[in-house]
């Protein structure tokens, strides 16, 4: 008996996670969303995909992004906006907010604008937070004679831009304090960035190292995103992994572009650009 | 009524084009297999059939940051639990594109991703579960939540 008890205690037990399969995340569309004065309304497309009902919230807070140390990009989110901070929380409203998408189902989420009245001319920003459960929580797991089941529920929060505008709002960039070195098998790019104007930069920076006879040896782009001020981090990976010695010249432009948002909803600024030259020993 | 169909054709026709989309899909479960009651059992991100996976859809070039909020254990019945952790080492992103390479990082932390060359990005999750020797039978469970922000 006492070794059927020693025995008991190590049966093994398959543990399976089922952390896919029960909770499914939904697709948003589009991921940043630009509300007019004008019509002061706007629109989410939501479709769960699987084969699962998932529950879904919209909720909205306010927050921009900034930049880190190491010039990684994160969200500052601010629980209680100053008056002087541009939130377009609290009179951003999403109808429904909450809903169940059954399987293959998809659902518009309309966005109504009700600003104070006397709302000065400008860009005003919130964030749209799209959170999607699984309608239950069955906790279920390959189970054996261990007796032991576990589970792990998904729950999936895509947070996406919301931009206000109200009348004429225009942006620009002031970059300045741009560093380059050799990290490793990249060049490290370092720019610092400061919104003009009334509005967001939402823009994209393309660099390009060439050598003394102008040959470009490595490049990169990356969006970028402006709200007030941030030092991103750029890199570039070095074709073989190193430089040979000599002198390069870094170009980079900072521009209004991006590939991943419909050119409509992006405000035009004159391309800002810089450069500096590389010794490598 | 003319005008307020005209409103919601208008925001119909301004639902963009699919591309335009992001979305996360969960592809394969955690699964940590046979364990032995009272021993600790990993998983490796690496693990080709073992380790969670998510798939993150997202137009090309759009930079995303990828927030995982782990627990440290499932609560079991009775108040009892089981110990879950995750390593440093224990989540891997890869882009679905041609020379995308497999970055390490750790879930605990935030990660940003950039749609360089395509629109998929793969995450495999790995973990460690502890079961102890007189770990309670019954239903254990709790909850990750994805953040994905779009800047």
């Amino acid at each position: 008996m006492a070794i059927l008890r020693t025995l008991g205690l190590v049966l093994a037990a398959a543990l399976a996670l089922p952390l896919v399969g029960r909770a499914q995340g939904v697709l948003v569309a589009p991921h940043a969303v630009v509300i007019d004065h004008r019509t002061r309304s706007g629109s989410l497309s939501l479709y769960n995909p699987g084969d699962q009902p998932s529950e879904v919230s919209i909720s909205t807070f306010f927050g921009y992004p900034v930049t880190d140390s190491a010039g990684e990009f994160d969200l500052r989110t601010v629980e209680r906006p100053e008056a002087s901070m541009p939130s377009a929380v609290g009179w951003v409203e999403a109808f429904p907010k909450r809903m169940v998408l059954q399987p293959k189902e998809r659902q518009t989420v309309r966005l109504l604008a009700r600003p104070p009245a006397g709302l000065r001319d400008g860009e005003y920003w919130a964030r749209l937070v799209v959170t999607a459960r699984a309608g239950s929580v069955p906790v279920t797991g390959v189970d054996d004679s261990s007796g032991i089941t576990v589970g792990l529920n998904l729950e999936v929060r895509t947070v996406l831009p919301l931009q206000y505008r109200k009348g004429p709002v225009a942006t620009s960039v002031r970059a300045s304090s741009l560093k380059a070195d050799v990290k490793g098998d990249s060049l490290a790019v370092r720019l610092s960035l400061v919104r003009q104007g009334t509005a967001a930069f939402i823009g994209t920076v393309r660099g390009a190292l060439a050598d003394s006879t102008g040959r470009t040896v490595a490049a990169f782009s990356s969006p970028v995103a402006v709200y007030y001020e941030v030092e991103p981090r750029f890199a570039a990976a070095l074709p073989g992994g190193r430089l040979p010695q000599g002198r390069y010249r870094l170009r980079v432009e900072v521009t209004t572009e991006r590939e991943d948002l419909p050119p409509e909803t992006l405000l035009a600024a004159r391309p800002v650009r810089d450069s500096l030259e590389l010794n490598l020993p | 009524m003319r005008f307020q169909l005209l409103v919601m054709l208008s925001a119909l026709a301004a639902v963009p084009p699919a591309a335009a989309q992001l979305a996360v899909t969960p592809v394969r479960d955690l699964e940590f297999g046979s364990v032995i009651v009272g021993v600790p059992s990993s998983v490796a991100p690496s693990h080709p059939t073992r380790s969670g996976q998510f798939r993150i859809t997202a137009p090309r070039n759009t930079k995303v940051q990828v927030r995982l909020t782990l627990p440290g254990e499932l609560a079991g019945p009775a108040g009892a639990q089981l110990p879950i952790g995750f390593a440093s080492s224990d989540a891997i992103a890869v882009g679905d594109w041609p020379g995308s390479t497999p970055e390490s990082f750790n879930p605990q932390a935030t990660r940003n991703l950039q749609f360089a060359g395509g629109t998929i990005y793969n995450l495999f999750l790995g973990g460690t579960v502890t079961p102890a020797g007189n770990q309670r039978q019954g239903n254990y469970a709790a909850t990750i939540t994805l953040t994905i922000t779009n800047f």
